[in-house]
């Protein structure tokens, strides 16, 4: 019986062999999305892993040192950056010989030392010293190893101090260890909710790729099997021989990934799913993942087999009867309908309940809409294709119609992978437009794009003395590209009384004028500016002052506009920082910069729900070229016959261009119209304005549904060869 | 008296709201040819696929050598057409990726027979029935007339007690349809089977011992049916 399979499998001549390789390409395809889906959290977990000690302070969750062994060690942790990248700057003071060494170095640079990143080092030798190498004096001793960087192009240095220079600095603490926990991405039960849900909106798509790959030209198979019944095969028998097929070309498939996986992984790692790229060792492939999804793809692949058996083993007729498809029926909808009303009703509970039980709800509600959605498919199914035929006026719209009407759920099947992901990402793209909106946006920042500032967290003036505040003012206007210096004043008048109040800086109004930041009416006056609005790039509280001379009194910060070069930005920063290192808590920022840390985190949920639309569409998209691939197999001879009757090809291709695009096109719109509108709710509930999510999320769902169709649809090109008019004679 | 092999009692089928059979009887003896008339529509598919086994009469039964068929389990009656039934049908019934002597040797391995006495027992039939050099050819490569021979190999090789023939003749002109009929019937008749055979053709009816017509469900003897060119089955 074995062997009777495996000669059906592999024995079957041209069309049996087309129908291996597709499938094998299909399977293939599913396993290297399952390796790289099962790799990602792995990998999530290395990046984790590998900054947990960015978050070192005096009270460690999990000292990776016993503290009561160690000196204390002085440090002082902040972000730098260059051309958009983060770049993190710790300074290190040993108080003793057993002070903790953070990982990624063998011992603490002494003072004048340094310890960089492979990658900063690169960067210190490329750009001139001006823009980055002069604000780390001393000299490079040490590389930092992998086991401090998050990612191969993380910017890390650490400088070493004596003591005695650290003592007492802003932003300086005192630690006897270093912090050992892992980052949690997603420090809630909440977050590993939504990434449990994220993650099946992925995982879904590959698995319906899987199915359909494994179901291809199920009919033809079943006509096949069927015939086998007539003359006497068992169903046991039929049974063994479908899943052993099956099976046959899922390990070819399976291999054919497992190959597929090794050659993208390294390119896999270079990209940034959580914000930075990997190393290849992070998307490290476990044993139990392995062997998971070695053996359960080709006992999916068995099970799908034997589940689209059922209608052979009804009789041994099928060969000459087809089993009548039962229509999608209304009752479809009441799943889909119980989870949105159950949404509604619940959403009000939920966001006044802690606790697990009010995680449990929305685990279930969210589950009963999804598991609602993919039944109601068949049924919308049908109703895009009764649509189809009620305005068909040309032959293919009909004929289309009437295959979906015929079949909605296996024209169904092929797509009901994305309605779940366009569903969640809909809603995840509408809350985090909803989100961004509610922080500062980046149009409102009045702050021109190339503008370095320093920060303006606290009250303490940058202590300079009054010469060399002259100097660096001097310095920076000499930079290439600078065309604005605004020197920012405080005097003991302009300070609050109450320590919550807003702290006003004073500067000239010819500074403001100079960077066009404000349109003051005297040049020559004095003004003050809000200085927590400046701080998230808001000058528009400009007010005249009647201090006479701004430029005697301490300064407070800068702010200086440039022609956006990254030469100028980073010389800016450079000369700022060689002059003020010492004493700053922070570090000069950017414009770019102020826009990602107000929405980076929103920035990021968007662009990751952007990447796994994008992804899921293409994945549907291969489903549909191997759907559209089978059903040519299957119905070359009703087609040839069709040709035969007088349709052309062309006409031929677009009955499958509608009866691809009106089920992948209709199904998706529902989607995203079920995602806006429980998104809606969400704001509503949460008294949060409706915003419509952004452009990049319209061109992600145009680009992905353009992109699937275009897979699919090049499943067509061999139509006109497969439908030849020889075809129509008697097989 | 011959003792009837295969006999229907009072069998009733109906698809839905269409009766296809009402109160059909029928008895078949042993190495008779009977052909089975009736215009389309008339309900004798239903009737030779209730006969087979292959659907379940609605009320009466099928006694097959003894055995009522509707007391026997699906694997039973599987076995049944497997060991003791050869089909021949209209088309469709080859398997499209196996060659022809695979086929025909397809029976015999589902029954665990040796592939070397299925393939021994393909090559004598195939050779009886004029298919020397096809033995690789896969169906799409024959011509209708060769693979109806290949349907009629395949439906003898387990040297069956019956073989039910579904108009094995009707998507071939009359020169190979007689060709096919012929070699059914004489093959047949070699090796003892009865032959149940369902055609509209009276050309093909004439190689059976005995016809009966089936009308509106109801079973008749062609002799007992003064009126068959009102039903357009033409002239014996």
């Amino acid at each position: 019986m074995i062997l009777l399979a495996i000669r059906l499998a592999i024995a079957g001549g041209r069309e049996q062999l087309v129908r291996l390789v597709v499938t094998a390409v299909g399977v293939g395809l599913g396993v290297v999305l399952l390796l790289l889906a099962a790799v990602t959290f792995p990998a999530f977990k290395a990046h984790e892993a590998r900054a947990g000690w960015t978050d070192t302070s005096a009270h460690n969750a999990q000292p990776a040192q016993d503290e009561s062994r160690t000196d204390p060690l002085l440090w002082r942790m902040r972000d730098d950056g260059f051309a958009g990248r983060d770049l993190l700057h710790v300074d290190v003071a040993p108080l003793g010989p057993h002070s903790p060494v953070p990982p990624g170095i063998s011992r603490l640079p002494g003072p004048g030392e340094l310890a960089v990143s492979p990658a900063l080092r690169r960067l210190m030798t490329d750009v001139p010293a001006a823009q980055l190498a002069n604000r780390f004096p001393g000299r490079i001793v040490a590389t930092v190893g992998r086991a401090a960087l998050q990612a191969p192009d993380s910017l890390v240095i650490f400088v070493g101090y004596d003591p005695d220079h650290l003592t007492g600095q802003p932003g300086v603490i005192q630690v006897r260890s270093i912090e050992g926990a892992p980052r949690n991405a997603a420090p809630t039960r909440f977050g590993r909710v939504i990434i449990g849900i994220g993650g099946a909106a992925l995982l879904l798509p590959i698995l319906v790729l899987i199915g359909s790959a494994t179901r291809l030209a199920a009919a033809r198979r079943e006509q096949r099997l069927a015939a086998m019944r007539l003359v006497g095969a068992l169903p046991r028998q039929i049974r063994a021989i479908a899943a052993i097929e099956a099976t046959l070309s899922a390990l070819c498939g399976t291999a054919l990934g497992f190959a597929g996986f090794a050659v993208a992984r390294p390119y896999a790692a270079r990209t940034d799913m959580d914000g930075s790229p990997f190393f290849p060792a992070d998307l490290h492939l476990a044993w139990s993942s392995a062997v998971l999804v070695g053996l359960g793809v080709p006992a999916l692949s068995a099970l799908a087999a034997l589940v689209s058996l059922r209608a052979v083993q009804m009789s041994p007729l099928g060969v000459t009867r087809q089993a009548t498809r039962k229509p999608a029926a209304w009752w479809r909808i009441l799943p889909l309908t119980a989870g949105v009303i159950g949404f509604v009703v619940t959403l009000p509970i939920l966001t006044t309940t802690e606790g697990d039980g009010a995680l449990w709800l929305l685990a279930a509600v969210m589950a009963l809409l999804i598991i609602g959605i993919v039944i109601v498919g068949p049924w919308l199914t049908t109703g895009v294709g009764k649509v189809l035929i009620w305005v068909g006026r040309r032959a293919p719209t009909t004929l289309a119609g009437h295959r979906l009407t015929a079949d909605p759920s296996g024209s169904f099947r092929s797509i009901s992978g994305l309605v779940l992901a366009v569903f969640l990402v809909t809603l995840i793209s509408a809350l985090s437009a909803a989100t961004l909106a509610r922080l500062p946006d980046p149009g409102r920042i009045v702050l021109p794009a190339g503008t370095v500032g320093t920060e303006f967290g606290d009250q303490h003036a940058v202590p300079l003395s009054a010469e060399r505040t002259s100097a660096l003012i001097a310095q920076l206007h000499a930079i290439a590209g600078v065309t604005a210096v605004v020197d920012l004043r405080t005097s003991a008048s302009s300070l609050p009384a109450n320590r919550n109040d807003p702290v006003r800086v004073l500067t000239r109004c010819a500074n403001l004028r100079a960077a066009a930041l404000a349109d003051c009416p005297d040049p020559a006056g004095t003004v003050s500016v809000d200085a927590r609005g400046l701080a998230s790039g808001d000058v528009r509280d400009v007010r005249t002052d009647a201090t006479a001379r701004a430029d005697s009194l301490p300064m407070l910060g800068l702010l200086v506009t440039t022609d956006a070069s990254v030469s100028a930005i980073e010389s800016v920063r450079t000369a700022i920082e060689s002059a003020t290192t010492d004493d700053a808590p922070t570090l000069p920022w950017t414009t770019t910069e102020l826009k990602g840390l107000n929405n980076r985190q929103v920035d990021r949920i968007t662009s990751i729900a952007n990447s796994i639309l994008l992804v899921t569409l293409v994945i549907a998209g291969f489903s549909l070229a191997v759907s559209v691939t089978g059903g040519l197999v299957e119905r070359k001879r009703p087609f040839a016959l069709l040709r035969l009757a007088g349709m052309r090809s062309r006409e031929l291709s677009r009955v499958l261009i509608v009866e691809t695009a009106a089920p992948l096109i209709g199904i998706a719109g529902t989607s995203v119209m079920l995602g806006l509108a429980v998104a809606a709710d969400v704001l509503r509930v949460n008294h949060m304005p409706w915003v419509p999510p952004g452009a990049s999320y319209w061109w992600t769902l145009a680009a992905g549904l353009t992109t699937a169709l275009a897979v699919a649809l090049a499943a067509t090109i061999p139509l006109r060869r497969i439908t030849s008019l020889e075809t129509a004679r008697f097989e | 008296m011959n003792v009837p092999i295969l006999a229907a009692h009072a069998v009733t089928k109906s698809f839905g709201p269409t009766p296809a059979l009402r109160d059909a009887n029928l008895s078949v003896t042993a190495g008779e040819v009977l052909a089975i008339m009736g215009p389309s529509g008339s309900g004798k598919s239903t009737l030779l696929h209730c006969l087979a086994g292959i659907l379940s009469p609605d009320s009466g039964e099928i006694v097959f050598d003894g055995q009522r068929l509707g007391t026997l389990s699906e694997n039973a009656r599987t076995l049944v057409r497997r060991d003791r039934f050869g089909f021949v049908f209209q088309f469709g019934q080859l398997v499209p990726e196996l060659p022809v002597l695979e086929n025909v040797m397809l029976p015999l391995l589902l029954g665990h027979t040796s592939r070397r006495v299925a393939r021994n027992a393909a090559t004598a039939l195939l050779d009886r029935l004029d298919l020397q050099g096809l033995h690789r050819r896969r169906p799409g490569e024959l011509s209708g007339g060769q693979a109806q021979r290949v349907a009629v190999a395949r439906a003898l090789v387990t040297r069956p007690s019956v073989v039910f023939a579904d108009e094995p003749t009707g998507s071939l002109d009359s020169h190979a349809g007689q060709n096919v009929i012929d070699l059914l019937v004489a093959s047949a008749r070699e090796q003892g089977a009865t032959v149940v055979l369902v055609t509209h053709d009276a050309r093909v009816a004439a190689c059976a011992d005995r016809e009966v017509l089936v009308s509106d469900g109801e079973v008749t003897d062609y002799a007992a049916a003064p009126a068959i060119e009102h039903h357009g089955m033409g002239t014996r």
